[in-house]
C-alpha cells in the first residue's frame, strides 16, 4: 500500500513534471533566427566579458539577438558561425525565454550582465553573461517594470537612458539602483525615439517631429533643438518671436525654408486690411488661404480683383454689372457651366477626416490651402548615432530618406553651401536642386552605427582610418557614409591630402575615387499604352517609339553616367504629352481670351514650360459644339498660363488604334475660348508636355522650379526637361520621309539626332515607324499619346554591402572591431559585413540564421 | 525534403509525405494562404484538366484534394474515426503544430524532424508510398461525388464553419459571418447572423452560399439612418471561389435581420438552397466573369445608394469592376471594367480621399493601384486607368502582401507583408496636387504568418490602433502607429485570420476574429476602460 502511494505521489509528480514539460513545448519553440529585432554585441577573453574598446578582435564578438513572438534572447557567435542552444533538453536551437519582446538592449560589460526592455509588458530584463564563458549559458536575473514603453535604451557610462515616445519623456536610472530605484523622468517633448551620447551631450531624435533634442549629459536639461527639416515643419520656433512652424507669419508653408521676416510681406501678412473688408490678414480675412497670399480680395469677388474678367472692355467698378450691385463681372451664357469651384477642404467649414476638429482648428491644415485635413504619415522615425570620434552626429529620416549631419560642437545642422565642395561632397545635381540639406540614401535607412575603417594609401606609413556612418537599407544593402573633414592617420594627424567632405563612401576601397558611381537598369522597362503594359521582345515593336533595344548589357537604351554620384534609386516614366504632375486640374478661370487664372494652382512648380499645351473641354455654347481643344502656352507665371489665342487646335489623341492613320489635318484649327462660355473658377482642363515627359518618383519634374517676385525661376534642366523625337526632314521631292529600316536599328542615319542628356544617363528617342507593305513604303508614325516608358534605375552608387536582407532592423559594431553585424528580420539571419571590403563573411555560407 | 505543400499537391514532384502530414494537422489548415498559392500558381494545375466538368460550379479545387488528403490520413493515423470529418478537435495538436508552420514558412527538414513525432512521421511516409496509386483513385470517386453535391446535407447547425468573411450591419448590432464549407461536409456554404449584443447567432437566420467563400459586404438599400435603432434593409454581397461567382442576398430591416434572395431565385435543381438566378453570376464562361478564385472586393460609393464593386481574382489577376443598384429588386448590376494583373492578388481596398484602388499581391512585391476615369464613350462611360506599381521591399521568397486596412482618416493604409513579416506603413495621403503620395513610410516586424489587419480609433487621445493577425503564431499584435511599436499582444484560442471591427451603440469598439479551424468567432474588447480589453472575452462557438 504504502508502495503503492509512494507510486501514486510519484505518478502525480511525474505528471506535474510532465505537464510542465508539455507546457513549455505548447508554445512555438523559438530562437534567435525567428522575428529577431534587435541586436548587443559583446567582447568575451579568457578573462570574462570586456569593454568593447578592448576587445581583441571580431573573433571574441557574441551577439545578443532579441526577437520571437513571445520574447526570446538568443546568442550567436557569427565568427564561429554558430549558434548557442540556451536549452539543449528541447530539440533544435533555442533562447532564453523573456515575458516580453525584446526592443533594446544594452550591454553592461563592466558588470558582466546586459540590459533589455520588453515591449508589452513594459519591463526591463536585466541578464546575467558572466556564465557564458564558463557554461554558455544565459541567465535571467531580475525585471524592473516601468510605467511606460521603452522605444529605445543606451548604456552611458553607469546610467540607463531610455526614451518614451508616447509620454514625450527621457527616463534615467543608475545602474547601482537597479532593480529597486525608481527611473527619473524628464520632459523634452515631442515623441522621443533613439538617443546618442557625445561631446557631453545626449541627443534625442523623434519619432514625429523634424528636430534633435539635446540634452546635458549629467542634468538631463534640454540645451537646445536642432531642426533638420524645413524651417516652417520642424517643430521649433526658429527666430525665437514665440510663433512655432503654421504660427508663424513668416511661413507660407510647410516647406518654407526660414521663420524669419520675408523681404517682402505678402498682403496676408502686412497687417492692413488691404480689401478693406474689415478683415486683416490671415487667418482673420476669409480672402487669405495664407500668410504667404498676396491678395486679400478674394472672397469679395471679381468686381475688386483689378481684372476685366469677362472681356468687355471694363474692369472692376467700371464694369456694369459691378455697378449694378453685382459681386461678379460674369454674365454666364447659355450652355455654360454653373458649377462653382470645388470647396477646399481646409476652409469649406466640414470636419472632413471626422476627429472633432474642422478647418484650421485641424492642426493637419497648415493653413486654408492645404489639400486635406487628413494627415500624411510623414514621420521621420529617425534613426541616430553619433562617430566614433565624436565630432558628428548622423541623424537619418525614414520619410525622405535622407541622413543629416550635425556638429556637436557647434550643435548646428550641416548644412551645403551653393558653390562648395565642403561640408557636402556635392556631386548630385539633383540633391542640389531640390535644396537637399543632407545625403540622400538610395533606400529606406532601418538601421546605422558608427564604424572605423583603415586603409593604407601605399606604404605602412601611410595608413589612414576614417570613422563613417554604415547605413543599413531595406532590400538595398549597406552604406558608408563618410563625415571626416579632413584625412587623418591612424595617429589621428592630419594627413595633409586633400580635405574629405561628407558623401557615401565607394564600395571599392575606403578611399579611393567613386569609381563605380554609374547607375543601372537592373529589370527590363516596361511600355504602357492607355494604361495597359504591353508585353515586349528584345526588338521593341517597330511601332513604338523607344530607346534602343531592350537588352541588360546597354541598360536597356540608356547610357548611364559614371561620372557624377547620384543616389537615387527611382522610376523614371517618360509619357508622350503627358500630363505634368498635378497638371489635371478643376477650378481655373479664363481671365481673358489669353489669361488661364487659377488661385490653387503653382504653375512654376508643377514644371509647366512654354511649349506645353492646355488641353480643355469647350461647352457648347454660342455656337460651338461641345469639343476637346488645345492650345499652346506661351508664357508661364505663378498662377497664370498665358496661351497663344491664335494656337487653338481640336484635339484629337493618336492612340494605337488610328495611329497608322492618322492625318496631321485632324487637328483642325480652333478659334481663342470664349471666356463667357466658362464659370469662374470652374476650367476643368490639363496641362500637357509638348513632347515626352520625363518625371522621376523621386525627384519629380526636372523642370520643376520657384516663384519669385509674380514670375518663375529659371529651368535649372531645361535640356533634360522634356524628351525630343527626331522630326523628320523635309524632302525636296516632297515625299515624306523614307526610314532605311524599320525596325530602326539605331537612329536612323538620315534622321538629324536629338541627344537627350540626363543628370544620370544619356539616350537616344527613336520615332516609331511601319514598315514597307507591298508598294507602301516605310515611314515614321507619329508617337502614341500617353505612351509611357519606365525605367527603374538604381542609384548611382553600388552599395558596399552587396546584400544585409529585407529588413536589416538593428545593427551592430564596436571601434576595434573590422566588421559590422546585420540582424535582417526578413529571413531570421545575421549578416558580418567585413568593412574594408564591402563583403559578407564568411563568404562561402548563407548568413548565420 | 524541403518541399512546400503546394507543391506537392500541384507537381508532385516533391516527396508526398508532407502532404500528408499536413494532412495530419488538419486543425491549422490556413483559409485561404496556402489555398490561395496553390491556385495561383502557374504550374500546371491537374485538377482542372481532371474535374472541369460542364458546369463550372461544381468545378475541382485544391481544397477537395486537400479534403480529401485529410480524411484520409485521419483514418490512417486513427486520430478519432468517430470524430465527423475535417471537423478540427486536437489529439496530437501540440505535438503536430510545427508542421503547419513547417508547410507555411519553409522551416528546414530538420526542424520539422525534431518537431514531430519521427516515428509517426516514417510510418505516414510509407504508407503513403504505399497507397499512393490507391488515393488517386478515390480522388478520382470524390470528385465525381463532389461534383454531384450528391447525398450531401444541408447545413443546419448554428455556429458557421471555417468563418472567413465577416461583414456588419450599418447599426453594428449584427455581424453577418460566411462559412467557407472548406471540408465539403454539406452541400453549401452558409451566411448566418451573429447577435453582436449577446455575441450568438441567432438560429434560422442564414443563406446558403456556394462554398469557398471570398469578401463579403453590406450594402444599404434604404433610406434609414444608419444611426436607427433598427437595422437598415440592405443587399449582401458575398463571392464564393468554388464556383468563380458572386452571390446577393437581401438582408431585412427586421429587427433581427432575416437574409434571403428571394425564394422564387432559388435554384431550379432545388438540391442546393443557394442563391440563383437575378442573385448568382460571375462564373467564367459567362458574360461577365467576376474572376477565377475570386477573393476579395471593395465598395466605392457613387452615388445615393448606388455602388461600384470592384473583385479580385487571385488566380487570373483579374479585377473585375461593376456598379450595383441595391434598391430594386432584383439587385440591378452593370458590368463597367475589367482587367487583368498578375495572379495572387490578395486584397483591395478603396481610398475616399483619392479615389485609388490599392490591390495586396502575394507574389509581387508590389502593391497594384487604379483609379476609375469617365471616357466620352457612351457605351464604355468608366474605364479603370492602371497606375505605375508602388514598390516595396523585396526579398528572397515569393510570399508578400496578404491583407490591408486604412488609417480612420484614410490617410495611412496598412499592409501585411509575409517577406519579411511585417506591417508596411504606405501613406497615401494626397498631396497638394490631390495626388496619393503613395510611399512606404514603415516597415514594422510581425510574427510569422500576418493574415489581416483592422484600425480601431481606440488608442490614447483617440488615436487609431492597428490590429494585425499572424495566422502561425495565434495571435493578434496591436501596433501603436503613433509609437511606430506594438503595445500589446493578444493571445487567441487558435489561428486566426480574419478580422472585422465594429462599433457597437452600446458595448463600444469590438473586434470580431475568426478562428478558421475550430468554427468559432472570438470577441475581443477594444473599447479602452472596459473590462477585458485586449482579451479574448467570449467565443461564439458551436453549440456542444
Amino acid at each position: 500500500m504504502i508502495l503503492q502511494r509512494t507510486l501514486g505521489k510519484f505518478s502525480v509528480l511525474a505528471w506535474l513534471v510532465a505537464a510542465a514539460a508539455c507546457t513549455t513545448t505548447t508554445t512555438p519553440l523559438q530562437h534567435g533566427s525567428t522575428t529577431p529585432r534587435t541586436l548587443g554585441l559583446f567582447c568575451v577573453t579568457n578573462s570574462g566579458v570586456q569593454l568593447m574598446d578592448s576587445c581583441p578582435g571580431d573573433a571574441n564578438v557574441l551577439a545578443l539577438v532579441g526577437g520571437g513572438s513571445s520574447g526570446t534572447i538568443s546568442l550567436a557567435n557569427p565568427d564561429a558561425y554558430q549558434w548557442i542552444d540556451q536549452d539543449p533538453a528541447i530539440p533544435g536551437f533555442n533562447g532564453l525565454r523573456v515575458p516580453g519582446v525584446p526592443g533594446a538592449i544594452a550591454v553592461d560589460a563592466k558588470n558582466s550582465v546586459a540590459y533589455v526592455t520588453l515591449h508589452l509588458v513594459n519591463e526591463i530584463q536585466r541578464i546575467d553573461l558572466s556564465r557564458v564563458l564558463t557554461t554558455k549559458y544565459l541567465a535571467r536575473l531580475e525585471t524592473l517594470a516601468l510605467g511606460f514603453d521603452p522605444q529605445d535604451m543606451i548604456l552611458d557610462d553607469d546610467q540607463l537612458l531610455l526614451t518614451d515616445t508616447a509620454g514625450g519623456q527621457v527616463w534615467s536610472l543608475a545602474t547601482a539602483d537597479y532593480p529597486t530605484g525608481q527611473p527619473h523622468a524628464v520632459q523634452v517633448g515631442g515623441s522621443p525615439a533613439h538617443m546618442t551620447v557625445t561631446q557631453g551631450k545626449i541627443y534625442v531624435s523623434h519619432v514625429h517631429e523634424r528636430h534633435v533634442t539635446v540634452l546635458d549629459r549629467k542634468t538631463l536639461k534640454v540645451l537646445t533643438r536642432i531642426g533638420f527639416g524645413p524651417p516652417c515643419s520642424d517643430g521649433i520656433d526658429n527666430d525665437g518671436d514665440g510663433q512655432i512652424d503654421r504660427n508663424d507669419s513668416s511661413c507660407t508653408n510647410a516647406e518654407d525654408g526660414s521663420e524669419g521676416k520675408a523681404a517682402v510681406i505678402a498682403a496676408c501678412a502686412n497687417g492692413i486690411d488691404d480689401d478693406g473688408d474689415g478683415q486683416t490678414d490671415y487667418p482673420n480675412d476669409l480672402g487669405c488661404s495664407g500668410f504667404g497670399d498676396n491678395d486679400e480680395w478674394n472672397d469679395l469677388g471679381t468686381c475688386h480683383d483689378g481684372l476685366d474678367n469677362n472681356g468687355d472692355g471694363k474692369t472692376d467698378a467700371d464694369d456694369v454689372l459691378c455697378q449694378a450691385g453685382g459681386s461678379t463681372e460674369w454674365t454666364l451664357l447659355a450652355g455654360a457651366a454653373q458649377l462653382p469651384g470645388p470647396a477646399r477642404p481646409c476652409a469649406n467649414g466640414i470636419d472632413d477626416d471626422g476627429d472633432g476638429k474642422t478647418d484650421l482648428d485641424d492642426d493637419t491644415c497648415y493653413n486654408r490651402d492645404t489639400p486635406g485635413e487628413s494627415q500624411g504619415d510623414e514621420a521621420p522615425s529617425a534613426l541616430i548615432t553619433a562617430t566614433f570620434d565624436g565630432n558628428f552626429v548622423a541623424v537619418a529620416d525614414k520619410a525622405t530618406r535622407i541622413l543629416y549631419w550635425i556638429d556637436p560642437m557647434l550643435d548646428q545642422l550641416m548644412v551645403p553651401q551653393p558653390g562648395a565642395t565642403t561640408p557636402f561632397a556635392r556631386a548630385s545635381l539633383l540633391d542640389a536642386k531640390q535644396q537637399v540639406r543632407g545625403v540622400t540614401l538610395p533606400g529606406l535607412p532601418e538601421s546605422m552605427v558608427p564604424v572605423r575603417l583603415t586603409a593604407s594609401l601605399g606604404t605602412p606609413a601611410q595608413v589612414v582610418s576614417m570613422t563613417p556612418i554604415a547605413v543599413a537599407l531595406a532590400g538595398a544593402g549597406m552604406v558608408l557614409v563618410r563625415p571626416q573633414l579632413v584625412e587623418l592617420d591612424v595617429a589621428g594627424n592630419p594627413t595633409g591630402n586633400t580635405p574629405i567632405s561628407i558623401g557615401l563612401v565607394p564600395s571599392a576601397g575606403p578611399f579611393s575615387l567613386p569609381v563605380d558611381a554609374s547607375a543601372t537598369v537592373p529589370n527590363r522597362p516596361t511600355l504602357l499604352i492607355a494604361n495597359q503594359i504591353q508585353e515586349m521582345p528584345v526588338n521593341v515593336p517597330a511601332q513604338y517609339a523607344n530607346f534602343g533595344d531592350l537588352t541588360r548589357t546597354t541598360n536597356f537604351g540608356l547610357l548611364v553616367n559614371d561620372q557624377t554620384i547620384e543616389h537615387r534609386t527611382e522610376t523614371w516614366s517618360f509619357t508622350q504629352m503627358g500630363i505634368l504632375p498635378g497638371g489635371a486640374r478643376f477650378g481655373g478661370t479664363w481671365q481673358t481670351v489669353e489669361r488661364l487664372y487659377d488661385d490653387r494652382a503653382d504653375f512654376c512648380e508643377m514644371g509647366v514650360l512654354p511649349g506645353d499645351w492646355v488641353v480643355t473641354q469647350q461647352p457648347a455654347c454660342q455656337g460651338q459644339p461641345a469639343q476637346v481643344v488645345r492650345y499652346a502656352i506661351a508664357e508661364v507665371l505663378p498662377r497664370t498660363l498665358r496661351i497663344d489665342p491664335n494656337s487653338g487646335v481640336l484635339d484629337v489623341p493618336i492612340t494605337a488604334a488610328n495611329q497608322a492613320n492618322w492625318q496631321g489635318k485632324d487637328e483642325s484649327a480652333v478659334p481663342a475660348p470664349v471666356i463667357g462660355c466658362y464659370a469662374p473658377s470652374s476650367l476643368k482642363y490639363q496641362v500637357r508636355a509638348k513632347q515626352w515627359l520625363p518625371v522621376g518618383s523621386r525627384t519629380g519634374v526636372l523642370s520643376s522650379r520657384h516663384a519669385a517676385g509674380g514670375q518663375c525661376t529659371s529651368v535649372e534642366f531645361a535640356a533634360a526637361a522634356r524628351v525630343m523625337e527626331p522630326q523628320a526632314p523635309g524632302d525636296v521631292s516632297g515625299k515624306s520621309f523614307v526610314p532605311s529600316a524599320c525596325p530602326m536599328i539605331g537612329l536612323d542615319a538620315n534622321l538629324p539626332a536629338t541627344p537627350y542628356v540626363h543628370p544620370m544617363f544619356t539616350a537616344q528617342l527613336l520615332p516609331g515607324c511601319a514598315p514597307q507593305l507591298d508598294a507602301t513604303p516605310a515611314r515614321l508614325l507619329p508617337p502614341i499619346r500617353d505612351a509611357r516608358w519606365q525605367f527603374g534605375l538604381v542609384a548611382g552608387f553600388t552599395p558596399r554591402g552587396s546584400d544585409v536582407g529585407a529588413a536589416p532592423v538593428a545593427a551592430g559594431s564596436g571601434l576595434p572591431l573590422a566588421r559590422a553585424y546585420f540582424i535582417d528580420e526578413g529571413q531570421g539571419a545575421i549578416y558580418t559585413i567585413d568593412l574594408a571590403s564591402g563583403v559578407r563573411v564568411p563568404s562561402d555560407k548563407v548568413p548565420l540564421q | 525534403m524541403n518541399c512546400p505543400i503546394h507543391d506537392s499537391a500541384i507537381n508532385g514532384s516533391c516527396d508526398a509525405p508532407l502532404v500528408t502530414d499536413q494532412a495530419r494537422t488538419s486543425t491549422t489548415v490556413a483559409p485561404w494562404d496556402k489555398f490561395a498559392t496553390v491556385a495561383a500558381n502557374r504550374a500546371p494545375k491537374p485538377w482542372r484538366t481532371m474535374t472541369r466538368s460542364d458546369s463550372a460550379r461544381h468545378e475541382m479545387k485544391p481544397g477537395i484534394l486537400k479534403t480529401f488528403l485529410e480524411r484520409r490520413a485521419t483514418t490512417d493515423t486513427s486520430v478519432g474515426s468517430d470524430m465527423p470529418i475535417g471537423v478540427p478537435d486536437a489529439p496530437g495538436r501540440v505535438g503536430e503544430r510545427p508542421l503547419t508552420r513547417f508547410v507555411g514558412s519553409a522551416l528546414s527538414a530538420q526542424d520539422l524532424v525534431f518537431s514531430v513525432d519521427r516515428r509517426r512521421f516514417v510510418s505516414v511516409l510509407h504508407r503513403w508510398r504505399q497507397a499512393q496509386a490507391c488515393l488517386l483513385a478515390l480522388l478520382a470517386l470524390s470528385l465525381a461525388a463532389c461534383n454531384a453535391n450528391g447525398g450531401l446535407a444541408a447545413d443546419k447547425l448554428t455556429f458557421v464553419r471555417y468563418p472567413l468573411a465577416m461583414t456588419a450591419d450599418a447599426t453594428a448590432k449584427w455581424l453577418l459571418v460566411a462559412g467557407t464549407n472548406f471540408d465539403r461536409m454539406y452541400r453549401s456554404g452558409v451566411v448566418r447572423v451573429l447577435d453582436t449584443t449577446t455575441d450568438q447567432f441567432v438560429p434560422g437566420h442564414q443563406v446558403e452560399i456556394p462554398g469557398f467563400a471570398g469578401g463579403m459586404v453590406l450594402l444599404p438599400s434604404d433610406a434609414t439612418p444608419p444611426a436607427s435603432p433598427a437595422p437598415s434593409a440592405s443587399l449582401g454581397l458575398v463571392l464564393a471561389r468554388e464556383d468563380d461567382s458572386l452571390s446577393a442576398f437581401h438582408v431585412s430591416a427586421d429587427v433581427t435581420p432575416t437574409l434571403n434572395c428571394n425564394e422564387g431565385d432559388a435554384s431550379p435543381e432545388g438540391t442546393d438552397g443557394r442563391c440563383a438566378g437575378d442573385y448568382h453570376f460571375g462564373a467564367v464562361g459567362t458574360d461577365f466573369p467576376v474572376g477565377d478564385d475570386p477573393l476579395d472586393l471593395a465598395v466605392e460609393p457613387v452615388g445615393q445608394h448606388h455602388y461600384r464593386v470592384h473583385i479580385i481574382g487571385t488566380n487570373n489577376g483579374q479585377v473585375s469592376i461593376f456598379d450595383v443598384d441595391p434598391t430594386v429588386t432584383p439587385p440591378k448590376f452593370t458590368p463597367i471594367d475589367s482587367f487583368i494583373l498578375d495572379a495572387g492578388l490578395q486584397t483591395i481596398r478603396y481610398s475616399p480621399l483619392t479615389g485609388r484602388l490599392y490591390i495586396s499581391d502575394a507574389h509581387l512585391p508590389q502593391l497594384h493601384n487604379y483609379h476609375m476615369e469617365a471616357t466620352t464613350d457612351p457605351s464604355h462611360p468608366w474605364r479603370a486607368v492602371l497606375e505605375p506599381a508602388i514598390n516595396l521591399p523585396a526579398s528572397t521568397a515569393i510570399n508578400y502582401g496578404r491583407g490591408m486596412a486604412l488609417s480612420s482618416d484614410g490617410a495611412t493604409l496598412y499592409v501585411t507583408w509575409r517577406s519579411p513579416n511585417s506591417i508596411l506603413i504606405l501613406d497615401i495621403s494626397p498631396d497638394a496636387d490631390g495626388v496619393p503620395r503613395n510611399r512606404v513610410a514603415d516597415m514594422i516586424p510581425l510574427s510569422p504568418g500576418p493574415a489581416q489587419v483592422a484600425v480601431a480609433p481606440v488608442g490614447p487621445q483617440g488615436r487609431d490602433l492597428v490590429y494585425a493577425a499572424c495566422f502561425d503564431t495565434d495571435r493578434i499584435w496591436v501596433l501603436d502607429p503613433f509609437q511606430r511599436a506594438f503595445t500589446t499582444q493578444i493571445q487567441m484560442p487558435n489561428a486566426v485570420y480574419s478580422l472585422r471591427v465594429i462599433q457597437h451603440p452600446d458595448q463600444g469598439w469590438k473586434l470580431y476574429a475568426a478562428l478558421f479551424n475550430l468554427h468559432e468567432i472570438a470577441v475581443i474588447p477594444l473599447q479602452p476602460g472596459v473590462a477585458g480589453q485586449h482579451t479574448v472575452t467570449h467565443v461564439a462557438e458551436p453549440t456542444p
